[in-house]
C-alpha cells in the first residue's frame, strides 16, 4: 500500500520512531480539547523540532545534507500529522521551498538555501500571493543590487519563524516568473499577524519595493513547489480523513438510539461505505501521484491537479460527513472532529479554490483542442 | 519466469495487436458501439486465441501461460479500450478457473480444451427469481438419483444462455443446516432434454439474458465440481480470484475519449462561452474520477500480483467502476442532445444509436454481478470489522 521507498530499512525504522515519538509528545503538549492559548505556542521552536527530527531534509538530496527520500518516504509522516492534527508546519517546512529550490539550477546561492532548509532552524520558507494562485501575483523590477518586489501574499504558516522568504515573481519587463529571495528583515517587508481558521499562527506580508536577489529559477520551479506542497498536503488529508472514519464508526458504535447502537442501521453503514472508498480514492491517487512525481513524469501535472480536486471530493466530504454522523457532537469543541474539517478547509484553501482547479484542469484539457480548426 | 515482465512494453504490444489483428468488420461495429453477435466474439475470441493470448493467465498445465495479475489486467483493460468484443468470461475467467482449480482429471480434459479454443460456450447460472441478491436461497434443487442429479427449477437473467452449451450453476443439493453449505457447483448441458430457455427483452433493445428452466433434467454426477456444499465455495472463489474485472477500466477509457469527442464537437456549435466552460468543467471532473479509478485499480493489481489475499478491493472497484460508466454514459448522452435520442442525429445515427444502448444497458452495471447496495454491505463487514 506503501509507494516506492528510497529509504534503507534502518532509516524508514528511524522515522517510524520519529512519528511516534513526535505525536506523543505533541499529543501530551496539546492535548485535546485544545488549549485555548495553543496559538501563543512558539512557532520557532516548533519549527526547530521538525528540524531536530531530521524530517527537514529527509526528502532533499544527499549532496545537500539531506537522505534522498522518496516523497512517498515522507506521506506517513504526514498521515500522522493529519491523524494527529499537529500543529507543525509541516507542508510549509518539507514542501515549498525545497521543492522550489530542487527545481532552481544549481548555484552557490540556490545550494546554501538548499542546506538552509535540510538544517529546518524555520530560516526559509516560501510564499504565494493573496491575489492569484497561480503565483503570479508579484511583480519584480530590476534595481541596481537586483530586483525590488511588490505585493500582498496570502496567509504564510508559521512565517514568524522565517528569516529568508521565496518569492515567485512575474519580471515586471518581460513578464517572465522568476524566483527571488529576500530577507524578512528587508526594508519593504511588512507583516500582519494572523491566525487562520485550524488554529494557526501565520502572517500576511506586504512588499513595497523590498530589495531581493533573482535565482536562477523559472515557472517550472514555482509549478514544482506547488506540486511537493500540494502532495504533502493531500498525504495529511488522508490522514485526517481516515482518522476522521475511524472515530466516527467508533461513536456510532457506542451511541445508542431506538434501543439499538446507531452503526447498526443500514442508512449510516452505507454512509460509512461512501466515506471508505473516498478515503481510499484520495490514498489510491495519492500513490499514484507519488510515483508520478519521483519520476517526473509528464503526466505529473494532470495529476498533481486531479489529486488535488480528488482531495476535496474526499477529505472535505468525509470530515462533513464526520460532523453529521456525530450529531451534536461534532458540532462542539471537545471533540477533535470540528478540528478535522477546519484544518481539511484550510488544505482545500491553500493551493486555489476548487474552483480554480477544475477550471485549470479544464483549460490546459479542453481548450487547447477547441482551438483548433 | 525469470524473465522481468515491462508493464508498458507489454501494453504498447496488445495495442499494436489490436490495431493489426482487429477485423476491419468488427471495428467498423466498435466504432458506432454496435452490438456484436456470437459469431463475432467467438471469431475475435479464436485471433487471441492463435496467439496464445485468450488463456494466458491460466497455468501451463492446462494450456495457458502463467500470466500474473498485471499481465492479465493491462490486457484486459487494452482489448476493452480497443472496443473488442467483451470476452466470454463465463468460460475462460470463471468455469475454467474452477474446473482446473477444483475439478477432477476428467473435467478438466473434458472441458478446459474446449474453453481455451472457444468451441464451448458456457453460462453462468446463479440468479433466480427469489434469488438475486439473496444468493444463497437459490432454489434450484439437484437431487441425486443412481448415477444422476435429477433437476428441478429456474434460473433467470442468465446472460448469452441462448448462445450457450453449457451452463454451471448453483443447485441446492441439501436444505440441511446454514444455507450456503447447501449449495452445490454442477456443469449442465443445456441441450438436455427438459431445458427450456425463454429470452428476456431489457431497456437497451438487445437480447442479453434468459430464463432458464429445468424440468427433470438428468445431470450425471460425475459433472458435479467438488464435492456436494462446494458451491458457495467455487462461487466466492470466482470473485476473488478476477476481483480487477469487473473494473472494466478500458472501456471507462474508451467512453471518455468518446466523451471528449463528442464534446469537443458540442463545444463548437455552444451558444455562449459559459456553455463551452461548463461542459469542459463536467469533462475536468470526470476526468478526476477516472484517474481515481484507474489509481484504486492499480493499486489492487498490485495487491493481486503480491499474491495478497483479496480484500474488499472488487466490491469497491464494482462501485466505482459501474458508477463511472453511468456517468460517462449519462453526460454523452447529453452532450449528443435530442437527435441522438430520437437514433437520428444528422451526422453520425448510428453511432448516437449505439451510445443510446449502452447507456441504457450500462444502468444494469450497478445491478448484475451483485448489486452495488450489496456490494456495500460487503464493504461494511471489513470496514466494521475490528
Amino acid at each position: 500500500m506503501t509507494a516506492s521507498s528510497a529509504l534503507d530499512h534502518e532509516t524508514r525504522a528511524l522515522l517510524q520512531n520519529g512519528i511516534a515519538r513526535f505525536s506523543q509528545e505533541h499529543r501530551a503538549r496539546a492535548g485535546w480539547p485544545s488549549r485555548p492559548d495553543a496559538q501563543r505556542d512558539d512557532v520557532t521552536a516548533i519549527w526547530a523540532d521538525i528540524g531536530r527530527n531530521g524530517w527537514s531534509s529527509l526528502g532533499l538530496p544527499e549532496t545537500v545534507g539531506g537522505s534522498g527520500a522518496s516523497i512517498g518516504d515522507l506521506f506517513p509522516l504526514m498521515r500522522a500529522a493529519g491523524e494527529g492534527l499537529w500543529a507543525a508546519p509541516l507542508i510549509e517546512a518539507l514542501g515549498l521551498a525545497g521543492g522550489a529550490l530542487l527545481a532552481a539550477a544549481p548555484g552557490p546561492m540556490r545550494d546554501a538555501l538548499l542546506g538552509e532548509v535540510a538544517e529546518g532552524t524555520g530560516a526559509v520558507g516560501m510564499v504565494s500571493s493573496a491575489r492569484d494562485a497561480s503565483a503570479r501575483g508579484f511583480t519584480a523590477r530590476p534595481c541596481a543590487a537586483g530586483v525590488l518586489l511588490n505585493g500582498d501574499t496570502a496567509v504564510a504558516v508559521a512565517g514568524q519563524a522565517w528569516r529568508k522568504i521565496l518569492v515567485p515573481v512575474v519580471m515586471s519587463s518581460t513578464e517572465a516568473v522568476g524566483l527571488a529571495v529576500l530577507d524578512k528583515d528587508a526594508t519593504g517587508v511588512a507583516g500582519i499577524e494572523v491566525q487562520t481558521i485550524d488554529g494557526r499562527r501565520a502572517v500576511r506580508f506586504t512588499f513595497e519595493d523590498a530589495p531581493a536577489t533573482l535565482l536562477d529559477a523559472g515557472e517550472d520551479a514555482v509549478t514544482a513547489a506547488w506540486q511537493r506542497a500540494n502532495l504533502l498536503a493531500a498525504a495529511e488529508a488522508e490522514g485526517i480523513a481516515r482518522a476522521a472514519l475511524a472515530a466516527t464508526i467508533a461513536y456510532l458504535g457506542m451511541r445508542r438510539q431506538f434501543n439499538q447502537p446507531i452503526i447498526a442501521f443500514q442508512a449510516i453503514q452505507h454512509r460509512l461505505v461512501e466515506m471508505h472508498i473516498r478515503a481510499c480514492e484520495l490514498g489510491a491517487m495519492l500513490e499514484a501521484a507519488g510515483k508520478a512525481y519521483d519520476a517526473q513524469a509528464p503526466h505529473l501535472a494532470r495529476l498533481v491537479l486531479q489529486l488535488r480536486a480528488q482531495c476535496s471530493v474526499s477529505a472535505v466530504w468525509i470530515t462533513q460527513q464526520a460532523i453529521q454522523l456525530h450529531g451534536g457532537m461534532g458540532m462542539t469543541q471537545d471533540l477533535p472532529i470540528g478540528g478535522y474539517y477546519k484544518r481539511v478547509l484550510f488544505i482545500d484553501s491553500m493551493f486555489g479554490s476548487r474552483e480554480d482547479v477544475i477550471d485549470a484542469l479544464s483549460a490546459a484539457l479542453y481548450f487547447p483542442k477547441a482551438k483548433e480548426p | 519466469m525469470a524473465e522481468v515482465f515491462d508493464p508498458e512494453a507489454f501494453r504498447a504490444e496488445v495495442r499494436t495487436f489490436c490495431a493489426q489483428a482487429f477485423p476491419d468488420d468488427l471495428r467498423a461495429k466498435a466504432a458506432t458501439y454496435a452490438y456484436y453477435t456470437k459469431e463475432d466474439r467467438l471469431r475475435w475470441q479464436r485471433i487471441l486465441n492463435d496467439r496464445g493470448w485468450f488463456a494466458a493467465h491460466w497455468p501451463t498445465a492446462y494450456g495457458g501461460a502463467d500470466w500474473g495479475p498485471l499481465k492479465r489486467f493491462i490486457f484486459i483493460e487494452e482489448t476493452e479500450y480497443a472496443g473488442t468484443p467483451w470476452l466470454t468470461h463465463f468460460g475462460v475467467s470463471f468455469v475454467g478457473p474452477v474446473i482446473y482449480t477444483f475439478g477432477t482429471e476428467a473435467q478438466r480434459a473434458r472441458y478446459l480444451p474446449d474453453i481455451r479454443e472457444s468451441k464451448t460456450w458456457w453460462c453462468q447460472g446463479f440468479s433466480e427469481p427469489a434469488a438475486g441478491s439473496d444468493l444463497a436461497a437459490v432454489q434450484t434443487r439437484a437431487v441425486r438419483e443412481g448415477d444422476h442429479y435429477i433437476v428441478n427449477g429456474q434460473k433467470t437473467w442468465t446472460t448469452m444462455a441462448h448462445w450457450a452449451d453449457m451452463m454451471f450453476a448453483l443447485v441446492r443439493t441439501s436444505s440441511d443446516g446454514p444455507r450456503q453449505g447447501g449449495i452445490s457447483f454442477l456443469l449442465i448441458d443445456l441441450r438436455s432434454p427438459g431445458v427450456s430457455i425463454r429470452p428476456i427483452a431489457t431497456i437497451d433493445g438487445h437480447h442479453h439474458v434468459n430464463d432458464v428452466f429445468f424440468d427433470n433434467v438428468r445431470v450425471p454426477v460425475e459433472n458435479l465440481v467438488g464435492h456436494e456444499g462446494d458451491g458457495w465455495r467455487c462461487a466466492k472463489f470466482i470473485v476473488s480470484n478476477e476481483r480487477v474485472l469487473v473494473t472494466e477500466l478500458g472501456k471507462a477509457r474508451r467512453l471518455f475519449e468518446e466523451l471528449e469527442r463528442l464534446a469537443h464537437k458540442r463545444m463548437q456549435t455552444a451558444r455562449s462561452a459559459a456553455s463551452r466552460a461548463g461542459i469542459a468543467r463536467r469533462l475536468a471532473a470526470l476526468g478526476v474520477k477516472l484517474e481515481s479509478l484507474r489509481a484504486l485499480a492499480y493499486q489492487a493489481v498490485a495487491e493481486a500480483e503480491a499474491a495478497r489475499p483479496p480484500g474488499i478491493e472488487a466490491s469497491i472497484l464494482k462501485i466505482r467502476g459501474s458508477e463511472l460508466q453511468q456517468a460517462l454514459l449519462e453526460e454523452i448522452v447529453d452532450v449528443i442532445g435530442s437527435g441522438g435520442l430520437m437514433a437520428s442525429a444528422d451526422d453520425a445515427p448510428d453511432l448516437c444509436a449505439g451510445l443510446v444502448s449502452e447507456h441504457l444497458y450500462a444502468r444494469a452495471t450497478s445491478i448484475y454481478g451483485g448489486s452495488n447496495e450489496i456490494q456495500s454491505n460487503i464493504i461494511v463487514r471489513a470496514v466494521l470489522a475490528p
